[in-house]
């Protein structure tokens, strides 16, 4: 019973006062965050960066306030699906198709509670896994070599790409991209510059953390200006809050199977939170049959999204602690905090830094019990932050980007830099490029080169050396299946059509 | 008509191509390991070419262009945020960041007089928050107003006082209520 042991060792971490306080903190504001129609948790969890580092946290206090941010915005996104008929962050999208049409019922209290509940459900569980999964996970990573590491980074690529994406060559470009930006600087092997242009702004590569506030924050702000805070739906007033224990009973088994699938969804490096809600949808879907009414507003159909996405918003943290490679959006951004800290994610993270382990999985627990408090008997008072107005919001979103940038770099060029990244963000996605690869490439571009020339130093160049082990072999037959698999099923699995107005 | 990801796919080859170009350029060290510093990144801009290629033969559909006057409003809004960079360090945190929000707040919704009353309120409150609770060590005003506007100098000792007054009446609160817990028994 060595996960309990640790786990109690995690909870004496977790139950401090300021740790607690922080975790309340964590899971109130990424509420907010994931509630407000474009402030997606990846967003939300990168603009609350410079503010925790300008707070001085060390490294458990900062991974917990973030994590509790990040599982709080998943919770939250459900909230202005329901109400607004617009997904509050890309996960949450599944959770529109059911979850309007019963709010337009009448029914969007009982939507609510139903929702917050499987999202509890599938946290829960997903946190319980993390600590079942990751210690094992971890011991597995310790045989991992250069050759592995590339091939894992290659399929972290090659998922991510190949499944949250609607073309191919879209997603493949958009980690080229990333990939291309984090080879500017000093090479890491040899010292020689690349890639500058001569520019001594240049040498020390471009932070992470300015691609993501541009390529996330500013670009949202694009996005508004835009279509000048227009947002078509109309908002559905919520009645009085009672519990639907007969919904949440009948949907039992579509939670627990919801947070199953989507836990080992979100294990997979670089899939994600989105890649589960829409598995467990249709999974549920076609169990249900035609006769389920999925996409009238029936309770499982709201279920099923969330318990999922809840699920493997909790697997992805599995792959970022033990192998350094984060399965999804938000567990980048929260890789990128890690590194910054100077925390080394990977299999040592486990036996040198248990404290930071444990104690995050503890804080995690507790968050969840925080957070299903917060969203099924205090839902009201993040329904009234709907309110408030786009013309409020958006200005103060980045000049609390651009601020915080400023302030950890304090250089006028970075600021540029968020602008421009800002508009590539724009462009992109008018394109329908996906951006989440880009910063996936800026994070582990340079270490996929360092783990690929390491391998190639240790064979001597021979290239047949990636193909040696068994689990590098297996590793690079998924990546290639990974990529190409979904040009296939997309015929088969076609995403379901919005509900409209 | 699917000319955006036509044009977008020329783009990515035409990049990829200079960047290859440049990966080639790396000078080598003298003690190179087998692969060197050139091969990879060459290896990611052939990638990119060749998905710029696939863009170019079987483009999407064509995405929603804004129109002019929405356009229009985008490059000005990123103007602002680019003088906003240049802005900030000569000119102190308060007034760009007045200007700066009160534009985007208008550009979301074009009623002056409210946009003009949410700037200064995002202003004064980030203000606050990064100056007296996340310890930034920013300047409310540049050097010009002491030439120029004396009289605001007043504004923002007024700030320091009220807030860090306000402060330290928390904090003792704070640390009041932590001491009954710190003075329970441990268990």
């Amino acid at each position: 019973m060595e996960i309990l042991s640790n786990l109690s060792d995690g909870f004496a971490i977790a139950l401090s006062p300021w740790t607690l306080a922080l975790a309340v903190l964590g899971c109130f504001v990424g509420t907010i965050v994931g509630a407000l129609p474009g402030l997606g948790p990846t967003n939300g969890v990168a603009i609350m960066i410079p503010v925790t580092f300008s707070m001085g946290l060390d490294a458990t206090a900062s991974l917990v306030l973030l994590t509790s941010i990040y599982y709080g915005a998943m919770y939250g996104g459900r909230i202005s699906s329901i109400l607004l008929n617009i997904p509050g962050d890309e996960p949450a999208m599944m959770t529109t198709l059911d979850g309007y049409p019963m709010a337009k019922a009448g029914r969007a209290a009982d939507a609510l509670v139903i929702s917050g509940v499987a999202s509890f459900v599938g946290a829960l569980l997903a946190t319980i896994g993390l600590a079942i999964l990751a210690p094992a996970l971890s011991r597995i990573a310790y045989q991992f070599g250069p050759a592995e590491y590339f091939a894992l980074y290659l399929l972290a690529f090659c998922t991510l790409g190949g499944v949250a994406s609607s073309n191919q060559a879209k997603a493949a470009f958009a980690s080229c991209l990333g990939i291309a930006i984090a080879m500017i600087g000093l090479d890491p092997n040899s010292g020689t510059p690349r890639l500058t242009g001569g520019n001594l702004h240049l040498y020390d590569g471009i932070d992470f953390l300015v691609a993501i506030v541009g390529l996330f924050a500013v670009s949202e702000v694009f996005f508004f200006i835009e279509s000048h805070g227009k947002s078509g739906a109309s908002k559905v007033t919520l009645g009085k809050v009672r519990i639907p224990w007969r919904d949440i009973f009948e949907t039992r088994w579509t939670m627990l199977r919801s947070s199953v699938l989507g836990f080992f969804a979100g294990v997979l490096p670089g899939a994600g939170a989105s890649l589960g809600s829409f598995l467990t949808y249709i999974m549920e879907k076609n169990i249900a049959g035609k006769n389920g009414g999925f996409g009238t507003g029936v309770a499982k159909g709201i279920a099923a999204p969330e318990a999922g996405n809840n699920a493997a918003a909790g697997g992805a943290l599995v792959p970022m602690l033990t192998l350094g490679v984060p399965g999804s959006g938000t567990t980048a951004v929260l890789l990128a905090v890690l590194v910054t800290l100077n925390i080394t994610p990977g299999p040592t993270l486990f036996t040198e830094r248990p404290d930071v382990v444990w104690g995050l999985i503890a804080s995690l627990l507790i968050a969840n019990f925080v957070l299903l408090a917060m969203n099924v008997p205090l839902v009201k008072i993040f329904v009234k932050i709907l309110t408030v107005p786009p013309a409020l919001l958006m200005p103060a979103v980045t000049m609390i980007s651009m601020v915080g940038i400023y302030s950890l770099t304090g250089s006028y060029f970075d600021l540029i830099l968020v602008v421009a990244f800002g508009v590539l963000g724009y462009v992109l996605r008018k394109l329908d490029i996906p951006t989440v690869p880009v910063i996936l490439g800026i994070l582990l571009g340079g270490k996929m080169e360092k783990s690929l020339r390491d391998a190639m130093v240790l064979s001597d160049g021979e290239w047949q050396y990636l193909f040696s082990s068994a689990i590098s072999t297996g590793l690079l037959v998924a990546a290639v299946l990974g990529f190409i698999a979904p040009m296939f099923l997309r015929r088969i699995l076609r995403k379901p059509q919005a509900p409209s107005d | 008509m699917r000319i955006s990801d036509r044009i977008f796919g020329a783009v990515v080859i035409l990049s990829s191509g200079v960047y290859v170009m440049a990966a080639r350029g790396i000078q080598k060290p003298f003690f190179a390991d087998p692969l060197g510093p050139q091969a990879f990144p060459i290896g990611v801009g052939i990638v990119a070419a060749i998905c710029g290629l696939v863009m170019v033969f079987s483009p999407d559909e064509e995405p929603e262009w804004p129109e002019m006057r929405s356009f229009l409003a985008l490059v000005g809004s990123t103007a602002l945020l680019v003088a906003y960079a240049y802005a900030l360090k000569p000119l102190g945190f308060l007034v760009p960041t007045l200007i700066a929000s009160a534009v985007i707040a208008w550009q979301i919704t074009p009623q002056p007089l409210r946009s003009v009353v949410y700037g200064i309120g995002i202003s004064l409150v980030l203000f606050i928050l990064f100056k007296h609770f996340l310890n930034l060590s920013l300047k409310g005003f540049g050097p010009w107003v002491e030439t120029y506007a004396p009289p605001l100098l007043y504004l923002e000792v007024a700030i320091d006082w009220v807030v860090g007054h306000f402060k330290s009446a928390v904090l003792s609160v704070v640390s009041f209520i932590a001491g009954l817990f710190a003075s329970a028994p441990a268990s």
